[in-house]
């Protein structure tokens, strides 16, 4: 009989010994499901998920990369209605795996208040073309720390640039601030619909 | 995957109209038949201890505070928040078909589909703070605590999934379950798993479902 040949153990880079045990938020097919290995623990079905664009929306993506510490404002663009509120806005986070589970985490500011993102933003809400409705707000500005504080640093980055420049916090104005408090650059998917 | 509805505006009558939906995995913007941008969710992957999901009706003009069943951590913090909204054939706009997320004082619309995630750690704000601190008897919760308020006079279906996660695990807040509500109607029980740890904690009178009508500012 030949020798049989088996897994030499010193090349086993990755093994995870209990797979059963860790459940995740997944998507598979058209559900958004949690698992624990094969078991589908929760499923919610998003076949009649349908965001209606607005007749003078659109929608575009970006791919962005913001290095270590480093901060990106994300616009609405020409899609946004006239105040700049857009309807739907996806980000996705990808980080360099150097970074243990804890470091995987960056923050995004909205309108003076700051929120975790892990690896998934979802965010719908609904835009009237003329006036401001209950979408969310990407015109064009922002500031930098304490937004009550009276005269805050304005962030110099407008894009496209506003005039006359703001010189006071209008927080009836947005945009979204996405912030990478990681030591390494992070990749972003982003989709913003109107 | 879902099929573009018709619009009857005269001047586009019978045209399929631009929208986003998933094809499978991939979120897809799509007017016609062609694809004009489309996102992929297949590689999403998200870690989670436990999770708590509910699915209720919420009446119009009634608001309902999300129960943490025993899933957020020292800080009141859970790791992953999904909140999909079902609109009746009642509502006949679309621009009527939201509902609002109060959060921390302020109000954030949502659409149809919400997920945010964090990654609650060793010091707040790393997670979503989904527990209101017991002394805030304010309907705006500004320290913690989320809202859903449906500002309409038709009902809304709501799902929810609570997820916890993170270095510190769960289990401080010490309840469980949801208890009915009068201001929602045919609240379905929960899945998930039995889930939380938690100590059996006291009872606050607003915890679990909330029966106060958020008025607006």
């Amino acid at each position: 009989m030949p020798n049989v040949l088996k897994t030499d153990s010193r090349y086993i880079k990755y093994v995870d010994c209990n797979p059963e045990k860790q459940k995740k938020i997944v998507f598979e097919g058209s559900f958004l499901k949690i698992i624990e290995g094969s078991k589908v623990l929760h499923s919610l079905d998003m076949s009649g998920f349908f965001h209606t664009s607005s007749i003078n929306g659109g929608s575009f993506k970006k791919r962005i990369y913001i290095e270590a510490e480093k901060s990106w404002n994300l616009y609405g663009g020409n899609i946004a209605q006239d105040q700049g509120e857009v309807s739907l806005i996806i980000v996705k986070v990808k980080y360099d795996k150097s970074l243990t589970e804890d470091q995987k985490l960056i923050y995004w500011e909205y309108k003076g208040k700051t929120f975790p993102l892990k690896n998934v933003l979802f965010l719908t809400g609904k835009t009237l073309d003329h006036v401001k409705h209950h979408g969310w707000d990407l015109e064009p500005y922002n500031v930098y720390g304490d937004p009550t504080n009276v005269s805050p640093e304005i962030d110099p980055e407008f894009s496209p640039v506003l005039s006359p420049q703001p010189t006071s916090p209008d927080l009836s104005l947005g945009g979204i601030k996405i912030m990478n408090t990681t030591i390494k650059e992070v990749e972003l998917e982003i989709l913003v619909m109107n | 995957m879902a099929t573009a509805p018709l619009i009857c505006k005269a001047d586009l009558a019978n045209t399929l109209i631009e929208g986003g939906q998933f094809n499978r995995c991939t979120f897809q913007v799509t007017k016609d038949s062609s694809v004009l941008n489309s996102f992929d969710f297949c590689d999403f992957s998200l870690d989670i201890d436990d999770f708590f999901s509910q699915s209720l009706k919420l009446k119009g003009g009634s608001a309902f505070l999300l129960d943490d069943s025993g899933l957020s951590n020292s800080f009141g913090e859970i790791k992953a928040l999904i909140i999909s909204v079902k609109y009746p054939a009642s509502f006949t706009t679309d621009s009527t078909k939201y509902i609002n997320l109060i959060y921390e004082g302020t109000v954030y619309p949502i659409g149809n589909f919400h997920i945010w995630t964090g990654e609650p750690g060793s010091v707040s704000g790393r997670g979503i703070s989904i527990f209101p601190n017991p002394y805030i008897t304010s309907p705006l919760y500004n320290e913690g605590g989320i809202v859903l308020h449906n500002p309409h006079s038709n009902d809304v279906v709501i799902s929810t999934i609570v997820a916890s996660g993170g270095t510190l695990g769960t289990g401080t807040s010490g309840t469980s379950g949801t208890s009915s509500n009068p201001t929602t109607s045919g609240t379905s029980g929960s899945s998930g798993t039995s889930g939380s740890s938690g100590s059996s904690g006291s009872t606050f009178t607003y915890f679990g479902t909330s029966t106060t009508l958020i008025t607006l500012p």
